[in-house]
């Protein structure tokens, strides 16, 4: 047989055998509910409908159901991202970047605001704050926007020197807000340069992750309550290290850039650390108002199950209340997203009540009827930089 | 339905391919009927609505055929033809252009409402080809098809339906009823199918990233470095993704033993803007030179009559593009240049070294793609001046971030887009030895099932979605 024939066999073959034993796999395949590394629910079955029918919607929610469900998908793309993390070294892998020292960071591709967006933007947000603060020192309460560097500003050093704009952008957006918080009497504090103050110390922030550490949590901490402390005039209690027992859990901790690496580049290294309180302060604990676990941890059952940021606190709550039942202390609020929830563990033994607010997941009412509602003490507001300007979720406060 | 899709080649494919050819070729009717009932369905994937549009065609353009058969009297040949291009360019008209006439009558004064109509896909392709048919009938370069079944087929099959090549009807007319399928043309289609996957996936899609990313940017303080690249980013989409699509549909169509035309013939080699576009979409190109520019008169009327109708040719080309005046202008932009080839400057031009005027035509045509791709007219004049440093930077990190994590399908498009493969194919036929001939069969068919898994694994990839918070 010629050799061109039995090339066209070859290939013919193997071409129709590609083909229909992917559709028979793809077919009889158990179907995931969920992807793990994705953090998300997969597509199901599309519900057929005439008007989806006659737009085209209905075919167009198949082709994400069988993209999905694709065969071999999870496998490929733990190979894909590989490869081009070592074997293409791209700069750039699934919007991570993995730096020479060994870091997972972000990649940012928004062009950088304007001057004039920045001014607007931050005027817009001082304006806000600047009516919260008036609200609350109504009654006697004080107000404090505290800034902390996200993982992308605190190793602005660790970028490849193409690709070092965003920190620096970041750092002026917090510049042109505190100069505005300032001019209109609104506290604001920037931890960083409390972390500055400390040598930048290394283990404040996570490789893998997008959040600062334990460590990173409890210097975030001091330095609140110092503030706190400055601006009431009170003398809240500080925990220092001596009077916390730190433990470091076993299990491999999944933080979220290395999640969007499969795992591919990650730190087998780092873990999460927690901590209790030598002296433990009694407490209930109330989420989206139903009574739950008296505990700040959502731990794991052993030592092998793989963990996240979410054991502090469980996770992003819309609504938390510790109540501890010292009435001779103050009330607590604070309002930011997942940067709070280490800093929870922390700050409620300081206070008589400590309610946690995420405006992205709390719809119930507006930030200034449940500051009129609960008339907190003391509110706290925790932005990192890289969120410091932006609108959406916490970046609204009504 | 797009091809480069899980659905297209592991569902929709596998099943046409099964219901086709486990019907013996003899009955080539019913294969016939298969084909057409999957290019229906392929083209009622995008939605229901639309198909009914397509079925118009048909009938329009079938009637009109049989109109234009009648040898005997003239007058209902013309009707036939004046039916078809009226009702052919007035429903391509109407969904394509009425909002863009509704806007410009609103700037003049004439305050009608502005309609809002979804454009049907491919509707400019099939539009085509249904008058190629009644033209290529009235002017007795094929015979009529009484068989409506058959014009169905010819305007509905879906290899060329979405995004062409624009296929004559000259060209398929007898391989409608006549072809024949064979292991080597069906192995030799895929192959090329394949390697038009693997262009429009693992090129096209990626550089795309690119082009996007710059073209979203401002242009006062964009590099130079960072335009061009941008510009050059973009040409390369196109090009790629234009000339994949070709190369599955023609390979597609030589799996079911259709011959369609080269629509791509390696344009950046071309050294000069007519060469260009005697490479780049001929099946367009040579439809309004068959369709308008001879019917005109060509260049047979004198050299101002030539311009006229070199111009005539281009606004329409520009039109065809899109329903917009930065289309209108990119095409004037190539008419003018193609004059200005052939009367003004053509002589001095081809005094240039060949590597020069290749590097200019390539110039001349980012330029243009700047202009394509801008959505209005001011913002393609912003991104020229970005071009030519309005912003006063000359480069930026951006244009070494995207060299460096783009760089492998950068290299390779730059390859790809030269004729390496009629190259290594020449000298490996020379040679003539054991290893070349082995290479020659073998080598094409391994490299695309390669592509085949790079491929599936790249689109597989474009369905990671993942997010911080978990999304329910």
């Amino acid at each position: 047989m010629k050799s061109k024939t039995v090339s066209h066999i070859l290939f013919t073959l193997i071409f129709i055998g590609i083909l229909f034993g992917t559709l028979f796999t793809l077919v009889l395949k158990p179907k995931r509910l969920v992807s793990y590394y994705e953090n998300r629910n997969l597509a199901t079955i599309p519900e057929f409908s005439v008007s989806s029918l006659w737009d085209g919607s209905y075919f167009a929610a198949w082709e994400t159901y069988l993209s999905d469900h694709a065969v071999g998908r999870e496998t490929l793309l733990h190979l894909h991202t590989q490869t081009d993390l070592d074997v293409l070294h791209r700069p750039m892998v699934n919007d991570i970047i993995a730096s020479e020292d060994d870091k997972l960071l972000a990649f940012y591709v928004d062009p950088p605001k304007t001057d004039e967006d920045v001014a607007a933007a931050s005027s817009v947000l001082t304006e806000q704050c600047a009516a919260i603060n008036k609200q609350i020192q109504s009654y006697g309460g004080t107000f404090l926007f505290a800034s902390v560097p996200g993982q992308t500003s605190y190793y602005a050093d660790s970028y490849p020197w193409y690709l070092s704009d965003t920190a620096d952008q970041f750092e002026l957006h917090r510049d042109v807000l505190a100069a505005d918080l300032k001019a209109n009497g609104v506290p604001f504090l920037d931890i960083g340069k409390y972390y500055d103050s400390l040598g930048h110390p290394v283990d404040f922030y996570s490789s893998t992750d997008h959040h600062y550490t334990y460590r990173g949590a409890f210097a975030a901490y001091q330095d609140i309550m110092q503030q706190i402390n400055a601006l009431t005039g009170d003398d809240l209690k500080i925990y220092t290290e001596d009077e916390l027992e730190f433990r470091t859990l076993p299990n491999h901790s999944l933080g979220s850039r290395a999640r969007k690496l499969y795992s591919v580049h990650d730190n087998a290294e780092e873990r999460l650390t927690i901590s209790s309180f030598k002296q433990p302060v009694a407490f209930r604990r109330y989420d989206n108002g139903t009574e739950v676990a008296a505990s700040c941890y959502t731990l794991p059952a052993n030592d092998t199950t793989e963990i996240s940021y979410t054991i502090y606190m469980g996770g992003d709550q819309a609504e938390t209340v510790i109540q501890t039942d010292r009435p001779e202390l103050p009330n607590i609020l604070i309002v930011g997203d997942s940067y709070t929830n280490a800093l929870e563990t922390l700050l409620y033994a300081s206070f008589n009540e400590m309610r946690s607010l995420d405006l992205r997941h709390y719809q119930e009412k507006p930030l200034s009827e449940y500051i009129a509602d609960y008339q907190p003490d003391i509110v706290l507001y925790l932005r990192d930089y890289g969120s410091l300007l932006s609108a959406e979720g916490n970046g609204t406060l009504k | 339905m797009v091809f480069s899709s899980i659905s297209f080649l592991f569902v929709f494919l596998p099943a046409f391919l099964l219901c086709y050819f486990i019907i013996p070729q003899r009955f080539r009717g019913a294969r016939n009927l298969i084909l057409l009932a999957f290019s229906l369905f392929f083209y009622a994937y995008s939605g229901v609505r639309f198909l009914l549009l397509m079925l118009v065609s048909i009938v329009l353009n079938y009637c009109c055929g049989l109109l234009v058969d009648a040898k005997n009297s003239p007058q209902i040949r013309k009707a036939g033809m004046i039916l078809a291009v009226v009702g052919g360019l007035g429903l391509l008209g109407w969904f394509k252009y009425a909002g863009f006439a509704a806007e410009n009558l609103n700037l003049l004064g004439i305050h009608v409402a502005i309609p809002d109509i979804v454009l049907p896909i491919g509707i400019s392709f099939f539009t085509f080809q249904g008058l190629s048919y009644v033209i290529d009938v009235y002017r007795n370069d094929a015979p009529v098809q009484r068989n409506p079944f058959s014009v169905a087929l010819y305007i509905s099959m879906f290899p060329q339906l979405v995004a062409g090549p624009i296929v004559r009807y000259t060209t398929v007319a007898e391989e409608i009823d006549t072809r024949k399928e064979s292991l080597s043309e069906f192995s030799a289609g895929a192959t090329r199918f394949v390697f038009g996957l693997a262009k429009k996936i693992l090129l096209a899609d990626t550089i795309a990233i690119i082009a996007d990313n710059i073209f979203s940017q401002s242009t006062d303080t964009m590099a130079v470095s960072l335009a061009w690249l941008g510009g050059l980013a973009f040409i390369a989409q196109d090009y790629f993704d234009f000339s994949a699509y070709s190369d599955m549909a023609i390979g597609l169509g030589r799996m079911m033993g259709f011959h369609f035309l080269e629509n791509f013939n390696y344009p950046f080699i071309s050294k000069s803007v007519t060469e260009f576009w005697r490479r780049w979409h001929i099946s367009l190109c040579s439809w309004f030179r068959d369709y308008v520019y001879f019917p005109l008169g060509g260049s047979r009327r004198g050299v101002p009559r030539q311009i006229f109708n070199m111009l005539v040719v281009w606004f329409l080309t520009g039109l065809w593009h899109g329903a917009s005046w930065v289309y209108i202008f990119w095409g004037m932009y190539y008419g003018i240049l193609l004059i200005g080839e052939k009367y003004v400057w053509g002589k001095q031009w081809e005094r240039l070294p060949a590597v020069v005027r290749i590097l200019l035509t390539i110039g001349i045509y980012t330029l243009g793609c700047a202009l394509f791709r801008s959505p209005t007219l001011s913002s393609a004049l912003h991104f020229w001046g970005a071009m030519f440093g309005s912003s006063g930077i000359l480069y930026d990190h951006q244009t070494i971030y995207y060299l460096l994590e783009y760089a492998p399908e950068i290299i390779i498009a730059v390859l790809a887009s030269l004729p390496f493969k009629i190259w290594i194919g020449d000298a490996l036929e020379k040679k003539n030895t054991g290893w070349s001939r082995a290479l020659l069969n073998y080598g094409p068919p391994v490299l695309a099932i390669v592509l085949l898994f790079l491929s599936y694994t790249q689109l597989v990839t474009t369905s990671f979605h993942p997010f911080i918070y978990f999304q329910f």
